[in-house]
């Protein structure tokens, strides 16, 4: 059987790293989870926390699953579906898959990968993700074990120190999705998506103190994803 | 930071040493991908293209991991920091899920109990993320025609802007003397400068360090509860 892009031994090689992915996932689950009954968090708080954990993920889940319908044509299944879903990232695979294809003289999409076209894609991929797999294991101890001492040491300004990191992560995506806000119309629509979601997380919580609706917290961000991702529909055909 | 030596509980250590143990193992199964193809297809890349190739890759993208990861480790813990770099796509989900997850069970970052809920969050939501993964693999043929038509595609061009713009709201009353001007300014900076939003990770760092020096300044002024 000759090379292309959806070869069964593709899917194998990537099917073969998810499952370690997904074996990896249920081991820290089940260790993390006894840990903390352990430490006196009730059953009750983890299944809620691990019910809302799964509702948040549907919607970027899906998103993600439509950047592999995005780089299927081109670069197959097996390949994406390794990539988005073990490290990678829609928009860095993206622009890492068109880099390789650019050095060759390619245009992805023009035409359908040879064997050597596909593997310096896939070679080029895993290059551009090694920093993260190497500083992690390097220093995620020191890294970590620094910050639970700022913790330890003042219990009030170590809170005020992630609230810190969290809001400078804040800062540069809702930046990010009103940067296109003097660009064009997708970038008006971004914006607006942005802003229809800050509005309904403020209703959520007019909702939750007036009406006393406690459950409203554990969903109000996926309510939010999906009513403003929706609302980006309409608004594309009106700014369009 | 002082040099007095951290003790770190049994969990602790165990979550480090399985942690780096798995980040290995997995990271071995991920360069098999490229190597086990070009072995089985016997199409190794030619190296000058590869060069060329990575020369246009390494240097964003090697800035942008080293930022991330020092950005994302103190928010998500060990537990949390292993096992969401292995399985990717941090600023979109596994962030903020952990985030809120610490959030609703009213557990603070950096403490073990935020590492085992961030853990907990993140494994999920990697099981979740890779299970509608495989959905949309096996229906790819199906689903196809409905995901790719032109009138949905703005619903899922806009994810990033609809997790962000919630959770905004719902985090600017924890310290709305930090948060306000940061934000503030995050959004005068990328619509002044619309090019930053294509290097936006080099803006995170420079944004999250002026949130960290004016919370130091205002919490030592007692100015934040």
């Amino acid at each position: 059987m000759g090379f292309n892009v959806n070869h069964p031994v593709l899917y194998i090689l990537a099917g073969l790293c998810i499952v370690v992915v997904i074996v990896q996932s249920a081991v820290f689950l089940k260790k993390a989870w006894k840990h903390s009954l352990e430490l006196g968090i009730s059953k009750e708080k983890l299944k809620e926390i691990a019910k809302s954990s799964i509702v948040f993920t549907i919607a970027p889940a899906i998103g993600i699953g439509i950047g592999i319908i995005t780089l299927a044509p081109t670069l197959g299944i097996p390949l994406p579906w390794l990539r988005l879903s073990v490290v990678g990232s829609i928009v860095y695979e993206l622009s890492a898959a068109n880099t390789a294809a650019g050095a060759m003289g390619l245009t992805l999409g023009a035409s359908s990968l040879t064997a050597q076209q596909f593997t310096t894609i896939a070679f080029t991929m895993t290059i551009g993700i090694i920093t993260g797999l190497i500083l992690i294991p390097a220093f995620c101890k020191k890294t970590v074990s620094g910050l639970s001492s700022v913790g330890m040491k003042d219990k009030k300004w170590g809170e005020h120190f992630s609230n810190a990191l969290f809001y400078g992560l804040i800062a540069t995506f809702v930046g990010q999705g009103l940067s296109g806000v003097t660009v064009n119309a997708a970038g008006r629509v971004q914006a607006l998506v942005l802003l229809v979601s800050a509005i309904v997380m403020g209703l959520c919580g007019f909702l939750r103190g007036k009406f006393k609706l406690k459950w409203i917290n554990d969903y109000a961000l996926p309510i939010c994803m999906i009513v403003s991702m929706a609302a980006a529909i309409p608004l594309s055909i009106w700014l369009a | 930071m002082s040099k007095e030596k951290i003790i770190l509980s049994e969990y602790e250590e165990d979550i480090h040493r399985t942690g780096k143990r798995w980040f290995f193992f997995a990271y071995l199964f991920i360069i098999l991908f490229p190597i086990g193809a070009a072995i089985y297809f016997n199409a190794w890349p030619n190296p000058s293209e590869l060069l060329n190739a990575a020369i246009g890759v390494v240097p964003i993208y090697w800035a942008t991991g080293f930022i991330e990861a020092f950005t994302y480790m103190p928010m998500l813990g060990a537990g949390g920091s292993y096992l969401g770099f292995i399985t990717g796509n941090m600023s979109n989900l596994k962030v903020p899920v952990a985030i809120q997850a610490m959030d609703q069970a009213n557990v603070k970052q950096g403490t073990e109990e935020g590492d085992c809920i961030s853990t907990i969050a993140i494994a999920i939501s990697s099981i979740v993320t890779v299970v509608i993964i495989i959905i949309f693999v096996v229906l790819m043929v199906p689903l196809s025609p409905i995901f790719s038509n032109p009138v949905l595609t703005p619903a899922f061009n806009n994810v990033v802007p609809s997790l962000f713009g919630g959770l905004m709201v719902a985090y600017l009353m924890k310290d709305p003397k930090v948060g306000v001007p940061i934000i503030l300014l995050g959004a005068a900076l990328f619509i002044a400068f619309p090019v930053l939003a294509g290097i936006y990770p080099v803006v995170l760092p420079v944004l999250a360090g002026l949130a960290m020096g004016l919370a130091r300044i205002l919490y030592k002024k007692g100015k934040l509860n």
